[in-house]
């Protein structure tokens, strides 16, 4: 081992110690007081409005909040049967199709998980064209010391109460539709509370709004070529003040520690792919427990874009509903799921093609998997949803239809690249077809698969964004709704993650190819 | 032994690269073949081992067609050194040496016992190369590594197409006389391809000479440089092929062991009465004991000087003897360069063993014809 080399403080040391002190400075970020959040939100503006989610946070951190959710959910208008939430709230009867004369039932659950108390809680709601059949709660579940009065009910106008944290409250509406239905129905729902008792009380209101898609002859299905982020159903109100609880420069110093280490323990020989590991695992952690840091998050995206503050006394929400990082997740998942199956299937097409007693096919493979990449995305995406639906498949399968002539063509040019004096003296010494690919074609030709292991990947970090157009998930979500209703933050909440996760992902695939490259290989020639 | 019948190679163009050969090689020997760049050395070679197809005819190996051994197992029992080296670049020197020991599947401490040894045969330390990639060693190095990977199960046959392509003429000398020693001590059936007639004087049991596909003549070396078949293979041999035949006989045959000599500790004057009884006009100096040749000494000046050793004339023997080892050839080219008529001969340690006279080489060499003047009709009708 070579002793000569001197220790050096890599650079990226330094890198974390400045993320280390900005962070640091980041936690005497105090928002003022009455400058938090009350979100609500919905999981998934495609998922149908059963599922959806919405949430109320009140709390110092992101799981003391108040929770609001909503089903909507259709049932027969000629039902004798007892009124049950079970009835009415099966899958069964949530995606039937919406006809004049049906039933919609709303159920309002509201749960208190922050350790505030709630009074005065009231919830009128409408749907557009409706006859309303009863103006009260048709069930109840509400912690009895909550009700007002216990016989009673809740709702239409009763005000109920949720004095301490892990009360809950649950109320199911019944809305009959009626006369000509329009696509899509409108919901609202305005929620008014109290937060607080006596005299410190503090009044707050949301008003929600929903689209609920009918149509006649097809079972309810979400809109697809327009992907709508609920605004409506958002808002922000001030409330408390509050302060970030984690220190996350300390994970920055963490790992600045870890990079020294390294640095230090592998000073004599190479070992980029740890290093490089470390880094993006380091990167992602910060990246992560920042937006983790939701209310941090709102306030950088705040003072970013300062118009997204409209209405007097309330910031409009500027995170849409889905975390971001769950957002950088559905998108890694797109990527990875298509990756399994470019990576093997693209491996063996390039390996047959290349056989000599396949070369036949050598042509056609190319202009298969050349035409993959000519097609435009978006042009594969649209003839698929028809076919299979939208959602997640068929995303994959644009995805793999993109990324493979990468994979193909690098995997066909390694091999083809091997000097064919290589594969004669190894065929001379006696190796067997499958010996000389495995130990002499493939380690020669790692290199240049790798690499295009890597293009592949780091396109459909890119190409997953169009995603969004089949409800596929993934970060091309927000971007696709800040472009159609014009908000900034949303946008930029999508395209920076989705940069971010290119050049990561870019940077340790870029390590792993210089590590599968064989050792007698990196030598200049 | 290996048995060329009647073979042919005809590409789907249509090309005769190799037309109706035929060519028995004794086991043992090392059979060189030479001829024009494009006659068929290589795609002869490469039939043998079966990397190419025959088109018509049969190729036979220790009396078995090699159509009917497993391709894979005939290869793995003939060493094959292609003439582009082919060493794999992500292998190191010993990896490559070790890939047909491997796929024999020799245990490790033996095939790690054979790349040292086979790194010493071709003269590279074995500490110092055995871990380096190909690309880091310089053409004439991997050559050596390519006859080593070559050598490396001991195989009894082996093809070598151009092996030393790529050396310098100094360490080329080295590998051919190390590859000729390889070759007696082992008792390998080598075929050997090159471009280059000394070498294949040198090196070859038998020469091959090929062009455009068909066998021209095959023979010794002493038999094709003195009977060359016509005018193709004169031609090839080249004009200096008398000189070339001097090559290959050793000097011990013209060798007149009676020298006169005197030792360094003699006086002048018995220098003198040496040179008297003996009749001639010069001396060698020899040291006493140890009879190492240390220079000569004339008469003219004896008779000026006080003591020998002002008169002789003093030299290294590598710079005024030539080896006992040497070839006629050596012994004639040293002898012009010098200017001497006649040359002191030592053995390895220096001791003067004898004198060649510039005579004996030249009778040696005076044009023979042995070759019947039908047979000489016969071969110019050829052409
Ligand atoms: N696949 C092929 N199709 C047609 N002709 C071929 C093919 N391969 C080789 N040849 C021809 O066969 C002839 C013999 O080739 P070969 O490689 O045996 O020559 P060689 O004697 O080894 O020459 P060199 O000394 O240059 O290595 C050449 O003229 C070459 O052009
Ligand atoms: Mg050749």
């Amino acid at each position: 081992m070579n002793s000569n080399h001197q220790f050096r403080v890599p650079v990226a040391v330094w890198g974390w110690l400045i993320a280390a002190i900005l962070l640091f400075l980041g936690t005497f970020i105090r928002l003022e007081p009455n400058d938090v959040l009350l979100v609500l939100r919905r999981a998934n503006p495609f998922e149908l409005p059963h599922k959806s989610n919405p949430m109320l946070q009140i709390g110092e951190n992101s799981r003391e909040r108040l929770v609001l959710t909503y089903d909507i959910c259709r049932g027969e208008a000629d039902s004798d049967a007892p009124l049950t939430e079970q009835r009415y709230f099966d899958a069964a009867n949530c995606d039937k199709v919406v006809r004049s004369g049906d039933t919609i039932w709303v159920r309002i659950v509201l749960e208190n998980s922050a350790p505030i108390s709630l009074t005065d809680f009231a919830v009128t709601d409408s749907i557009q064209g409706e006859i309303p059949i009863d103006d009260t709660c048709w069930h109840v579940d509400i912690p009895l010391r909550a009700r007002p009065n216990p016989d009673a009910g809740w709702g239409g106008g009763q005000a109920g109460a949720l004095p301490s944290q892990g009360d809950k409250a649950v109320c199911i509406y019944p809305h009959q539709v009626a006369g000509e239905i329009e696509d899509p129905l409108l919901y609202n729902m305005d929620v008014s509370f109290a937060i607080g008792e006596g005299e410190d009380a503090v009044a707050a209101s949301i008003a929600a709004s929903n689209f609920i898609h009918v149509f006649e002859d097809f079972p309810l299905s979400p809109e697809i070529w327009l992907p709508t982020f609920g605004t409506d159903n958002t808002t922000v109100i001030k409330i408390n003040s509050t302060h970030i609880g984690l220190p996350v420069f300390l994970l920055a110093l963490l790992f600045g520690g870890f990079e020294l280490a390294l640095a230090y323990f592998y000073r004599d020989t190479v070992n980029k792919l740890l290093q490089a590991l470390v880094r993006a695992i380091g990167v992602f952690l910060i990246f992560w427990s920042f937006f983790g840091h939701e209310i941090f998050w709102d306030y950088l995206l705040g003072v970013l874009f300062p118009s997204a503050l409209t209405r007097t006394g309330d910031i409009e929400l500027l995170r849409p509903q889905n975390s971001v990082i769950g957002y950088a997740a559905d998108h890694l998942e797109l990527v990875i799921v298509s990756s399994l199956v470019i990576i093997p299937v693209g491996l063996l097409l390039g390996i047959f093609v290349t056989r000599e007693e396949n070369r036949d096919y050598l042509p056609f493979v190319n202009n298969l998997v050349n035409s993959g990449q000519t097609v435009p995305t978006i042009a594969v995406v649209a003839i698929m949803a028809p076919i299979i639906g939208i959602g997640f498949k068929p995303a994959v399968i644009a995805l793999i239809i993109y990324g493979m002539l990468p994979v193909v063509r690098n995997t066909v040019a390694g091999l083809e690249g091997v000097d064919p004096f290589m594969k004669d003296s190894a065929t001379g010494m006696g190796m067997t077809p499958t010996q000389v690919l495995f130990a002499i074609e493939l380690p020669i030709a790692s290199r240049v698969i790798m690499a295009g292991i890597r293009t592949s990947m780091v396109i459909n970090v890119g190409t997953a964004a169009l995603g969004a157009y089949v409800a596929s998930g993934g970060l091309g979500d927000p971007i696709a709704a800040g472009l159609l209703r014009q908000v900034d933050p949303w946008i930029v909440l999508g395209a920076v993650p989705a940069a971010l996760l290119a050049i990561i992902l870019d940077y340790v695939l870029g390590r792993v190819e210089f590590v599968v490259t064989p050792r007698g290989l990196q030598i200049e020639q | 032994m290996i048995e060329i019948r009647n073979v042919s190679k005809i590409y789907p163009n249509g090309f005769r690269a190799v037309d109706g050969l035929s060519l028995s090689i004794p086991k043992g020997d090392l059979v060189v073949f030479i001829g024009p760049s494009g006659c068929g050395k290589t795609t002869t070679m490469r039939m043998i081992n079966r990397l190419i197809a025959i088109s018509t005819g049969e190729i036979l190996i220790e009396g078995r067609n090699n159509q009917e051994i497993p391709a894979e197992e005939l290869r793995r029992n003939i060493g094959y050194a292609i003439q582009q080296i082919g060493l794999f670049p992500h292998m190191t020197v010993s990896q490559n040496i070790a890939t047909v020991p491997r796929l024999l599947e020799w245990d490790e401490g033996r095939i790690r016992r054979r790349v040292d040894e086979l790194l010493e045969l071709v003269g590279l330390d074995p500490d110092l190369y055995r871990d380096k990639f190909p690309r880091q060693l310089s053409g004439g190095q991997q050559q050596r590594v390519g006859v080593a990977r070559a050598l490396g199960a001991d195989p009894p046959i082996m093809l070598m197409d151009e092996p030393f392509g790529a050396v310098d003429p100094i360490t080329r000398e080295i590998l051919q006389d190390e590859f000729i020693q390889i070759q007696h001590a082992v008792e390998k059936t080598i075929v050997f391809v090159t471009h280059d007639i000394d070498e294949a004087i040198k090196m070859g049991d038998r020469i091959a000479i090929l062009r455009d596909g068909k066998l021209v003549q095959y023979d010794t070396p002493e038999t094709l440089l003195e009977k060359p078949n016509g005018r193709f293979v004169r031609d090839f041999v080249g004009a200096d092929r008398q000189l070339k035949r001097l090559g290959l006989v050793g000097i011990r045959e013209l060798l007149d062991k009676q020298v006169v000599r005197v030792y360094m500790d003699a006086t002048a004057a018995q220098a003198k009465e040496v040179m008297e009884k003996n009749g001639v006009r010069s001396v060698f100096v020899v040291e006493r004991e140890t009879d190492i040749l240390r220079g000569w000494v004339n008469k003219e000046a004896l008779e000026v000087a006080d003591s020998l050793l002002d008169a002789m004339h003093e030299a290294p023997y590598s710079d005024i003897a030539v080896r006992e080892r040497a070839t006629a050839r050596e012994a004639l080219s040293a002898m012009v360069a010098r200017g001497f008529r006649v040359t002191p001969v030592v053995n390895r340690e220096g001791r003067l063993v004898g004198t060649i006279r510039l005579e004996a080489i030249q009778e040696l060499a005076i044009y023979n014809p042995v070759v019947p003047p039908q047979a000489l009709g016969e071969a110019t009708l050829n052409e």
